[in-house]
């Protein structure tokens, strides 16, 4: 009898996590899938599957609407950024993990403040600068944005990763007459590899699906990111239903099969960079 | 002559401070520009008179209504009012909603049971795919035209013909469902701190003969507190600054039913014709402070009772 009722319990914990899974499942995929699916029909939409597949979307994104221009836009602006960001924060979390200096506590304080200032608060602001340093509707202005964007997150993470680097490495090279900004990139920076690729990988994705100032900042179509051009679609393109189903599709699907392939790498970044943060 | 050894090590001292000032002064820089400089100009122009007509020149409201726009954004100002009210909902909606869900999600996976490894990921994924492509989806699945909703509400209720967008109470819960579902990677992060308990504690209480739903009362959920703690403020962030689903799917309408903070703050400062610029950022500046509150109360919570 005891033992008949701790299978059944088994069964149902079993069968409640099987539930569980399935839902979550479903709930993260539905969306994707029926976009998918509407891509290839000839009014997309509505809950039948394609009865004939028409592949006039993809045909319209990459002739008409050049969607590469806006991948070569995106990847630009987000290589760069990630490049600067990642290498000014580094050389910052660099000197307060390792020198003894006045005013450290304060520049800790100051990248952390920016946990707490959300970027739309601060956005006018910001706009306004922009506006008159003649930077609005640039690849650089946005790029200069999102170089500062992430500071937080990717100097807690690089500066947990100098720690950990043992101080003796520094003190060989400085022996053998290597200078501290010497020390720092031909030694510290080889080593601290993986720390850096978790942070730039933050960064890289934080950058690439960055809305909000790149559909403010960015209005000539020809400068506009993957985003922004999604954005459009809610007025510009708003008739042109495969373009846009076809269009959602082509900007998800590199993002996915780039996780799919290095999921273990973005699931390490996306722990460091929440945790640090 | 003094002495060269005391020399020396002062040109050592100025040329490691040389150093340290260069090393720091890019990051510094950025940092002073994008939010240092923002956060004192919002700060002293939430106290000006600053709209559409004085574009170039705002004004000091004086000391006897310096809090001019505060006072109007809570009296007058029914947008602001929407917006703050709705950001609330939304902040507690992802303590009720997407918090439990996530951690159930999170007790589940924590077992391993057979695809556990592929549901963690598949749920990851609407966390990093882009917003404005989720934003898009939900906005065609939302459209009586095309999309599902409206065609699955008439298989049930013949005839109903919702158009969800179109209604105050449907678009405010169109747009929740458009992101509060999506715990991804709120769920890794929990999933890491349960594998970081101490195996011989589960040990022990198998031992004393507890079951798994005992496990996960009385170990796992207690032991991953401040872990809770720290997912429910980035979760209650980000409720708080939902933008990109309004942008895309409900342009805060109908009427105002969808603003939300941050919306207000952009509509009112860049994307209208009367724009008013310090009533923006004086809403920008209560949401930096409702944020901080925000962390307070919740590490709060989740702090306390680890201390007591």
């Amino acid at each position: 009898m005891v033992e008949k009722k701790k299978k059944l319990g088994e069964f149902l914990s079993s069968l409640y996590g099987k539930i569980v899974m399935l839902i979550v499942i479903f709930i993260s995929l539905y969306p994707i899938v029926w976009v998918f699916l509407s891509s290839f029909k000839k009014n997309p939409g509505g809950l039948s599957l394609p009865t004939e597949w028409i592949f006039d979307g993809y045909i319209t994104i990459f002739t008409k609407l050049n969607i590469l221009t806006y991948f070569k836009n995106s990847f630009i602006i987000t290589i760069t950024s990630t490049i600067i960001s990642v290498l000014i924060v580094s050389m910052a979390a660099y000197v307060s993990a390792r020198m003894e200096f006045r005013l450290k506590g304060l520049v800790t304080m100051m990248f952390s403040t920016t946990l707490f200032i959300p970027a739309i608060s601060i956005s006018l602001p910001i706009y306004q600068l922009l506006g008159n340093l003649g930077l609005k509707d640039t690849h650089l202005g946005i790029i200069f944005i999102y170089s500062g964007l992430g500071i937080a997150t990717t100097y807690f993470i690089l500066r947990s990763y100098f720690l950990s680097i043992p101080k003796e490495m520094e003190e060989a090279a400085r022996i053998d007459g290597c200078g501290y900004a010497g020390s720092f990139f031909r030694i510290i920076v080889p080593i601290a590899k993986p720390g850096i690729s978790t942070a730039a990988i933050m960064a890289f994705l934080n950058n690439w699906n960055e809305f909000y100032f790149a559909s403010i900042l960015l209005k000539s179509k020809e400068k506009m990111t993957l985003p922004a051009l999604l954005g459009q679609f809610t007025t510009a393109y708003s008739k042109n239903l495969n373009g846009m189903f076809s269009a959602i599709i082509v900007t998800v699907v590199p993002t996915i099969i780039i996780f799919c392939l290095l999921s273990e790498t973005f699931v390490k970044s996306l722990t460091a960079g929440a945790v640090k943060g | 002559m003094g002495n060269p050894k005391k020399n020396s090590r002062n040109k050592l001292f100025t040329k490691k401070n040389g150093f340290i000032f260069a090393f720091l002064l890019p990051a510094v820089l950025v940092w002073a520009i994008i939010y240092a400089y923002p956060l004192f100009n919002i700060f002293f122009t939430s106290f000006t008179k600053w709209n559409y007509k004085n574009f170039l020149n705002p004004e000091f409201l004086g000391i006897s209504n310096i809090f001019d726009n505060y006072i109007k954004l809570f009296t007058v100002d029914r947008n602001f009012q929407m917006a703050f009210v709705n950001s609330m909902k939304w902040v507690v909606l992802t303590m009720c909603i997407q918090m439990p869900f996530t951690v159930i999600v999170a007790l589940v996976l924590s077992k391993k049971p057979l695809g556990w490894k592929f549901t963690r990921n598949v749920f990851i994924i609407p966390n990093i795919i882009s917003t404005a492509a989720i934003g898009l989806i939900f906005l065609n699945i939302y459209s009586p035209s095309r999309g599902i909703v409206t065609e699955i509400c008439n298989m049930i209720w013949p005839g109903s013909d919702i158009s969800v967008l179109a209604n105050p109470t449907y678009s405010f819960w169109g747009v929740t469902f458009a992101f509060i579902l999506f715990g991804g990677s709120s769920c890794l992060l929990l999933l890491t701190q349960i594998f970081s308990i101490d195996p011989a504690i589960y040990e022990a209480a198998r031992v004393d003969g507890a079951n798994e739903r005992q496990m996960d009362f009385l170990i796992r959920l207690p032991l991953m507190r401040p872990m809770i703690g720290t997912v429910s403020v980035m979760a209650a962030n980000y409720g708080l600054l939902l933008y990109n689903e309004i942008a895309l799917i409900s342009q805060g309408g109908p009427d105002n039913a969808t603003y939300s903070l941050s919306y207000y703050v952009y509509k009112t400062g860049l994307g209208s014709t009367k724009l008013n610029f310090a009533r923006a950022n004086a809403a920008g500046v209560i949401q930096i402070i409702l944020g901080l509150v925000l962390v307070g109360i919740i590490n709060k919570a989740f702090r306390t009772a680890e201390e007591d």
